[in-house]
């Protein structure tokens, strides 16, 4: 690679890292020097409380056992943001968990407590509307605990073109209607907005091997997706039905094939997104699949 | 005056939309072009360039951030300038924060097996979004806008020493990440 690419490359990078370049300015040294000594101190506390470690660092045991995490994959902890805010309103408190996801996928889990006299079941739902962030998105209740009064929510928001990660997200929960006749309950709006700061754990390969009529220039694969990155497929196609991944077991995990998700590339370079419905290590494939082509991966 | 009201004077296609540009961004675009080409007249220039490409392009963008956008047409204008003085000129901030990145970026990979440009900005981006955001700020004000050593340090708060210390640092962590991604060998 050239330095010349690479700079170009920079040149090309998404407005919020510019923006944060040009707006950051530190606090003078003085109060910088109080402030490390306070992150120390505080570093300190956390030290002498590992219960509040753990508390704090700790995976949600729902989005763990969505996600099908086993109990010693903590090499997946860096792909989760702890969002933990919370809003009450007419009786209903909505609370932001956490965020575990990739650079073109994210998986968010809330949970809605209500008081009594609002009915509670998986009908009855607080339908979100996205902010800031382009792409498909599906919603789900995957949960209701009847004693504790709180449901369960799973939003999960893909896009092959745009990039998730690191990007402030808002989150808007309009209004609340249940129980069998759908009766409104409440025309509140729950807003939230964090930042999707977890760490993609995706891996490259740069393939180019002509398949039929088209380029696989290379395949990016993270724990929770895949991307092939295809070159002349025609415009009114741009899918791939046949493509999956082989592990080192012998064994094909799920692939939820939602092709191009986004705006159609003005280049020549199609994006074909799946999702994996449970996460997979991408140290243990052997090889993609594509067009009934078996491709192994170094 | 705020983004949006410039914007709508470019729609208006008012001339007072420069002038209004220049007053809250022309410093910084100066000084961006400055550093690349290190010379007065065609940083001038060349951020005149970036007005006239600003209203071309308003309408039919509405550019949000305004600034990213336009410090993004005065950067490549003034690269491509800088391209074009290139075998004059061999002293700017800009070429000394390429030299700097070059041990750390050669490969020895033939074009053909290297990742599409849209890719490495990925790869890029993903580098980025390792590092936290002191370090990417100082990494970028290097070697996007070609800040000073001195430049930087007033502005996140550090010595010179500091600064030129997690450069090396952060253009180590880098060339780790290609390698480990297969982009560099």
């Amino acid at each position: 690679m050239k330095t010349a690419q690479f700079s170009e490359a920079l040149g090309r990078i998404g407005d919020d890292y510019l923006m944060e370049a040009i707006t950051y300015r530190q606090n003078p040294a003085p109060r910088r020097r109080l402030t490390r000594a306070l992150l120390i101190l505080a570093a300190l506390l956390l030290l002498t409380c590992a219960a509040c470690a753990v508390g704090y660092f700790g995976w949600n045991e729902d989005l763990r056992h969505y996600l099908g995490i086993s109990d010693n994959a903590d090499e997946l902890s860096e792909a989760v943001v702890m969002i933990g805010q919370s809003q009450t309103a007419d009786g209903i408190t909505v609370t932001m968990e956490q965020a575990f996801g990739d650079t073109h996928t994210v998986y968010i889990l809330a949970t809605v407590h209500f008081s009594e006299g609002i009915p509670l079941d998986c009908r009855t739902n607080i339908r979100p509307v996205l902010k800031n962030v382009d792409g498909g998105y599906t919603f789900a209740c995957i949960d209701v605990d009847e004693e504790a009064r709180t449901q369960t929510l799973m939003i999960n928001i893909r896009s092959s073109n745009k990039k998730l990660i690191g990007r402030k997200m808002g989150l808007e929960f309009l209004g609340f209607r249940g129980g069998r006749d759908y009766i409104s309950y409440s025309s509140n709006t729950w807003s939230f907005s964090f930042r999707l700061n977890y760490r993609d754990l995706s891996k490259a390969v740069p393939l180019d091997i002509t398949l039929k009529d088209y380029l696989v220039r290379s395949v990016w694969i993270s724990p929770a997706s895949i991307i092939l990155y295809i070159e002349g497929l025609p415009r009114e196609l741009r899918r791939i039905d046949d493509f999956g991944l082989i592990m080192k077991d012998g064994s094909s995990p799920d692939i939820v094939k939602y092709q191009l998700i986004g705006d159609v590339p003005a280049g020549d370079v199609t994006p074909i997104y799946g999702m994996f419905p449970q996460i997979i290590d991408p140290g243990e494939i052997r090889s993609i699949t594509v067009d009934g082509i078996e491709i192994p991966l170094p | 005056m705020e983004d949006a009201k410039i914007i709508r004077l470019f729609f208006e296609r008012s001339q007072q939309a420069i002038a209004e540009t220049d007053k809250k961004y022309g410093p910084g675009c100066h000084r961006l072009s400055l550093n690349i080409l290190h010379n007065r007249q065609d940083a001038e220039e060349c951020v005149n360039d970036s007005y006239l490409g600003l209203w071309n392009a308003i309408p039919p963008h509405t550019p949000d951030p305004l600034a990213a956008f336009l410090y993004k047409i005065v950067r490549n204008l003034s690269i491509k300038r800088y391209e074009k003085n290139c075998a004059r000129k061999r002293n700017s901030l800009y070429e000394q924060a390429l030299e700097e990145l070059e041990p750390y970026l050669v490969s020895d990979s033939s074009p053909e097996d290297e990742i599409a440009a849209k890719e490495l900005v990925r790869t890029v981006e993903a580098f980025l979004d390792t590092l936290d955001p002191e370090n990417r700020v100082i990494f970028l004000r290097r070697y996007w806008f070609a800040d000073s050593y001195g430049v930087i340090a007033g502005r996140v708060g550090l010595t010179e020493k500091n600064v030129s210390v997690r450069l090396t640092r952060i253009r180590r962590q880098l060339k780790a990440f290609l390698t480990e991604r297969g982009i560099l060998n």
